[in-house]
């Protein structure tokens, strides 16, 4: 041990707040370093004076005093609980308060279960307002579903020609995805008309259907295959 | 010994608690429990048996007269208002230390934002609230004591707050690292470390005053 570390342990090598083996090395080292014996013996002599910092002998009638405004103090609070010994005493036993945040973070999550199958539902009831297609009347969504379908199958389709279409379907069935309300118009745009071709060629269009754990939602897959040709990457494209 | 006598032994058994109370101890639970129940005399009773300690700890705190007994007020009128929050096994004396740290914390601030000076014991201007000390053979003594006193008292102003309240619990009312800790809401390390600097600051000014006195002398 160096005498720049044993000067810093001294302050509480003196009140004897060192762990033994510290203690004992710093002891060690005093023993043989002058320096570090005499610092270790300046730092005893002002904790003895602070040992003897004792305070004034205040007399009889100071004590009185503090008694008697301390009492007329007292008797002239009222007997009323404050807000924050109220709101303490709340907390006392502390079972209580225990069991009062069990109930709250069940109660919690029982909201959290609950909540999002509400806000699908009324997902599920807004509309989407696309200006190309005609209004459509409100109606449950299986009936809007099964109205989808019959239009699909019986409607005649149109050939792809170009990538944009494509890229245009893509961002149309997310928006099926999203809400089961735009099925419908989506199906529109799925199929536009090719400017230059005037006899649409059919498709054939395989329709996969899973259902969710929640009854009103349901993921209804569609996949396009053209019989004449089976562009690499393009064989089954769903939402 | 009769026919048909058994022979009876009787055994009491006592177990005593952990902890055996000392009359005193025992006295101030019995006023504690019936001051927390709104019984003012057996509170009267508790501010005898600790108005020293808290005077004395007060002053040393905030080192000076006035102070002390405002703060002193101050402790026994939230022991009385948290009295009910006392729980009979716990240290009776190092809680009112707690409530008496946090007061003095409360006035130092409140002090350093009116940027009051430390006033010096000698410089006091009642001297009738001092009794004359009966144990000092000679004045001379009384002299040095004095100065000594006003020695320390000047070190322990240039502490900060939580120093002076940790150096003054250790070295002065002689509590351990741990008690100090659980008075100061803090850890042991940050006591130790608390006291170290506070011992090193006493040490440092201690020197230079000597060896101004010295030079002065010379």
């Amino acid at each position: 041990m160096n005498c720049k570390h044993v000067q810093e342990l001294l302050p509480l090598h003196v009140g004897g707040d060192l762990e033994a083996k510290r203690a004992q090395l710093v002891n060690a080292h005093t023993q043989t370093c002058a320096e570090c014996n005499a610092a270790a013996e300046a730092y005893r002599s002002s904790r003895r004076l602070m040992q003897q910092f004792a305070p004034p002998q205040f007399s009889e009638s100071v004590y009185a005093e503090l008694r008697q405004n301390v009492l007329r103090e007292i008797s002239h609070q009222p007997n009323r609980v404050s807000l924050s010994e109220l709101i303490a005493g709340l907390f006392q036993p502390r079972w209580t308060w225990v069991a009062a945040t069990a109930v709250l973070i069940l109660v919690l999550g029982l909201a959290i279960l609950v909540g999002p199958r509400k806000s699908v539902e009324s997902n599920l009831e807004t509309k989407v307002e696309d200006p190309s297609v005609a209004p459509t009347p409100v109606s449950p969504l299986k009936d809007r579903v099964k109205l989808a379908l019959n239009a699909r199958v019986s409607s005649p389709t149109v050939r792809w020609n170009s990538t944009a279409s494509r890229a245009q379907r893509v961002v149309h069935s997310t928006r099926v995805m999203k809400t089961g309300v735009s099925v419908e118009t989506a199906r529109h745009r799925l199929m536009p008309k090719s400017p230059n071709n005037s006899e649409p060629t059919l498709e054939k269009t395989v329709r996969l259907e899973m259902q969710t754990k929640d009854p009103n939602i349901r993921i209804i897959w569609f996949t396009h295959q053209r019989p004449e040709e089976n562009l690499p990457g393009e064989s089954s494209k769903g939402f | 010994m009769p026919s048909g006598a058994h022979d009876m032994a009787l055994a009491i058994e006592i177990q005593l608690p952990v902890k055996v109370l000392s009359k005193n101890q025992t006295s101030l639970a019995h006023f504690i429990e019936r001051a927390a129940a709104g019984d003012k005399a057996a509170f009267e009773q508790i501010m005898i048996q600790s108005e020293q300690r808290v005077m004395a700890m007060t002053w040393r705190l905030l080192g000076n007269e006035a102070d002390a007994r405002d703060a002193s007020q101050e402790v026994f009128l939230r022991v009385y208002r948290y009295l009910k929050t006392f729980k009979q096994d716990q240290d009776f004396f190092a809680w009112i230390y707690t409530i008496t740290v946090n007061v003095c914390r409360n006035f130092s601030t409140k002090r350093q934002q009116h940027n009051e000076r430390f006033t010096s014991l000698t410089i006091d201007d009642n001297e009738d609230n001092f009794e004359s000390p009966h144990d000092e053979a000679n004045a001379e003594d009384a002299l040095i004591n004095n100065q000594q006193r006003e020695l320390i008292a000047r070190a322990m102003a240039t502490l900060p707050q939580k120093e002076r309240a940790s150096i003054v619990l250790r070295d002065i009312e002689g509590l351990s690292t741990e008690e100090v800790a659980r008075i100061m809401k803090s850890s042991s390390t940050t006591v130790r470390s608390q006291i170290s600097s506070a011992r090193k600051k006493i040490k440092i000014y201690c020197e230079r005053y000597l060896n101004m006195k010295g030079a002065d002398v010379s």
